[in-house]
């Protein structure tokens, strides 16, 4: 029966999750240490593994731990809140790969966390297949072991030491390193094609990912605008900011609500999952921008610094915005598909 | 988590679907004048004869007593068939039959909730007065009581439907001396046809929808037709807001759904901005499409979730009304699309084929009625994130 609510299993997931994250990998770790990076991400990558993080989505018989779509999305939106590195996305998704390709053995070191991708962000038409091709951006992959590629066409993975000539660059997301690789027919290491959906599941984890930035943006403004006074009052009190702040959690709401219904398709493979997934990427990723960028305005000057994770939700939300295809790109697919 | 209906629900589905195919009035539903109200009762009647009106009102008043699943189920395939919009019998369905059968006397409840399915009495909402719209709790029209009657005095302005209205959900203020502006309230049912009761038509910007303004000279209304107690007519007055900000709506959106896909086959029939290729062709036109439908999926999500809750009996909170901010405004740029697409036809109100401009106009209203898009965010900002408040 038609059922939205998260039953007690899937909250107990999301709950557990934001606890450990809380703990460990509190949104500080990004603003004591003079620049954001990923260090402690990578310092818990381990236990995040142990924990089954990596595995959650897949089957048991393919090493998963067996739940669902849905429940990894509950996952991601929850390590969105702290900023988690998107590399966490190109594990899900490698083991898939790995997986799909029939070598077993790599996804389970995936999912134990002995290896460790990352993902690209492919800045030329390039070619996707049993080698790969194409200029690309390769985030967070400098302690990575494999480089993880989508398209169309299909997702595989690269030995990091097969990417050639690297180049490092000065990253848009200061917490994420940057490199370029410039492709020429190098050889993968797993292969799958389009039909084993791994696009449309990267989709998916980075809505959800978006999803819980939405969430987390709304409430640092809110919480700011009750205990930060001007002329006299908290500024919450003023409309021009309340109003911002309620916006904000409309946005939130919606994007929620849609990425939920969004992993039910998928998981239930049911005919309008691309229609719901392009849709949910699409709006997370322009809400989460919008949110970004007025949590930073109700912050005022100290929203402008590196002191607060502010201006790391908005540079993130672009990262996770052209990963899998930015938002012109998802409203073309969009409207492409059939109504659902 | 899930999205699937049960066989149960599907056979109800299926019968639901053949019923309006074979029942949703031929001829369109006029907008304007008398014909509206033979038009809206003469379609009531006759979804009340076959068994389909109130799918979620009690049976023991004529309804079906189905859950609120069905109740989705009729919304979309009401929507689907193109049924026409309800009317005069949109306050009546929507939210004072639903207040009276929450907060009601079994007496009210038998005297009006069949007449109301039946298609006998449509209703409107005698809220908003001159001096108080957005702070309704200011209220001033006066009612004393008088032996077994309430004597009102004073008048009520936009009220919809009123000049085809039998009866109305009519807030007074019962006591002026109350403590707060909030209590001394009455909700009480007036009837429209009583002596004293002068209605007077105002006329609206999309040229066709009709709002009064009444006034009340020493109308002698019966303290039986009271709902709720005596000067406790607030809390009753904030179960209609619930229901129309919530059940009501949920029709809309999937109306809404519909609209959208409209839009995306007009836009490869009109030309664009070039004047040579069609409308879809141009990158801003598919862009605002494409938003919309994900907005419109978001929406349905958001209701779905909505019922989910309502399903388990979790008190509805102030999330209706993020609901309804983003329903309300997402209705405003669907329809300004469509006004766009019609291209300088827009302005030519007999060539804007399936009246997109006459849409376009009357959407103004949606970031107004029942509640402005700014009292919304006050109260998404105060009661749902907990902001201080301004008041
Ligand atoms: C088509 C239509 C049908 C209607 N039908 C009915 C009906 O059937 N029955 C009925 O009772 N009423 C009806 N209404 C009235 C409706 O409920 C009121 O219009 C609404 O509550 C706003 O009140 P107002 O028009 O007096 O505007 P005001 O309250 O005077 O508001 C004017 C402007 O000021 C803003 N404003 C006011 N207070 C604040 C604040 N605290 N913070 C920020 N901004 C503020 C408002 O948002 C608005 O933009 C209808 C209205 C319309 C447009």
């Amino acid at each position: 029966m038609v059922d939205l609510v998260a039953t007690d299993e899937q909250q107990q997931i999301a709950n557990s999750v934001a606890e450990y994250l809380r703990a460990e990998l509190p949104l500080d770790r990004l603003t004591k240490k003079g620049k954001a990076n990923s260090d402690t991400d990578h310092a818990k990558w381990k236990a995040m593994a142990e924990l089954g993080w990596f595995g959650l989505g897949l089957p048991e018989e393919q090493g998963g731990i067996g739940y669902s779509e849905v429940e990894e999305a509950f996952l991601y939106r929850e390590m969105g809140r702290l900023l988690v590195t998107p590399s966490a996305i190109a594990a899900s998704l490698g083991a898939r790969v790995a997986a799909g390709a029939g070598n077993g053995e790599l996804a389970a070191a995936i999912i134990s966390g002995e290896v460790r991708p990352a993902i690209t962000i492919a800045t030329s038409v390039g070619e996707v297949g049993p080698r790969v091709s194409g200029r690309y951006q390769l985030f967070d992959g400098a302690e990575a072991d494999l480089a993880l590629f989508l398209s169309a066409d299909g997702a595989a993975l690269v030995e990091r030491r097969a990417l050639n000539d690297l180049k490092v660059s000065r990253s848009g997301d200061d917490a994420l390193s940057l490199e370029l690789a410039d492709l020429n027919g190098a050889p993968t290491v797993a292969y799958v094609g389009a039909d084993a959906g791994i696009r449309r599941n990267g989709l998916l984890l980075a809505a959800a990912m978006l999803a819980g930035m939405c969430e987390a943006t709304r409430d640092m403004a809110s919480a700011y605008a009750k205990i930060r006074e001007q002329f006299g009052q908290p500024i919450g009190k003023f409309q021009a900011v309340k109003h911002k702040c309620a916006d904000m959690a409309i946005r939130a709401d919606a994007v929620n609500a849609l990425v939920a219904f969004a992993s039910i398709t998928v998981r239930d493979r049911r005919a309008d999952a691309d229609f719901q997934v392009a849709a949910a990427k699409l709006l997370g990723a322009q809400y989460a921008l919008l949110n970004a960028k007025e949590n930073i305005q109700v912050h005022g000057a100290i929203g402008f610094t590196t002191d607060l994770p502010a201006h790391l939700f908005l540079k993130r939300a672009h990262v996770l915005d052209h990963f899998g295809g930015a938002v012109r790109r998802q409203q073309m697919d969009l409207l492409a598909q059939p109504a659902a | 988590m899930n999205l699937d209906f049960t066989a149960e629900q599907d056979v109800f589905r299926a019968e639901v679907r053949d019923w309006l195919h074979d029942n949703v009035p031929k001829e369109k539903r006029p907008i304007i004048g008398d014909e509206t109200l033979v038009y809206d009762k003469a379609w009531q009647k006759k979804q009340y004869d076959a068994g389909w009106a109130g799918i979620s009102w009690p049976v023991e008043y004529g309804g079906r007593g189905l859950s609120l699943i069905q109740q989705l189920i009729w919304f979309e395939e009401y929507a689907k068939a193109q049924a026409p919009y309800l009317g005069n019998f949109f306050v009546a369905l929507s939210h004072a039959g639903p207040t009276v059968i929450a907060r009601g006397t079994e007496r009210q409840k038998a005297y009006h909730l069949p007449r109301i399915l039946k298609g006998e009495s449509p209703w409107c909402q005698g809220f908003s007065e001159p001096n108080s719209g957005s702070d309704l709790a200011s209220l001033s029209t006066r009612a004393y009581v008088d032996g077994e009657h309430l004597v009102v005095n004073g008048s009520k302005i936009w009220t919809s439907f009123a000049q085809h209205a039998d009866y109305q959900e009519l807030l007074v203020r019962t006591d002026p001396d109350a403590g707060s502006k909030h209590s001394g309230i009455t909700w009480v049912i007036g009837d429209m046809h009583l002596p004293g009761v002068d209605v007077r038509p105002i006329s609206c910007m999309d040229g066709a929808s009709h709002f009064c303004q009444v006034f009340y000279d020493n109308v002698r209304i019966p303290l039986e037709n009271v709902v709720g107690d005596l000067n406790a007519g607030w809390s009753v007055a904030m179960t209609t807001l619930g229901f129309e900000r919530g059940t009501a709506a949920l029709a809309e959106q999937i109306a809404m759904a519909r609209e959208i896909e409209r839009l995306i086959e007009l836009s490869k029939t009109r030309l664009g901005p070039d004047g040579v290729r069609p409308a879809i062709k141009d990158d801003l036109i598919a862009a605002r499409l494409a938003t919309l439908r994900a907005e419109c999926a978001a929406l349905k999500a958001m209701s779905y979730a909505s019922i989910s809750r309502a399903q388990r009996d979790f008190v509805p909170g102030a999330e209706g009304t993020l609901i309804a901010t983003y329903n309300s405004e997402m209705l405003q740029r669907v329809y300004r699309m469509g006004a766009d697409l019609m291209g300088d036809e827009m302005l030519d109100l007999d060539a804007s084929e399936d009246r997109w401009t006459y849409e376009y106009y009357r959407s103004t209203l949606q970031t107004i009625a029942g509640g402005t898009s700014e009292i919304r965010r006050n109260i998404i900002g105060e009661r749902l994130l907990g902001l201080p408040r301004d008041r």
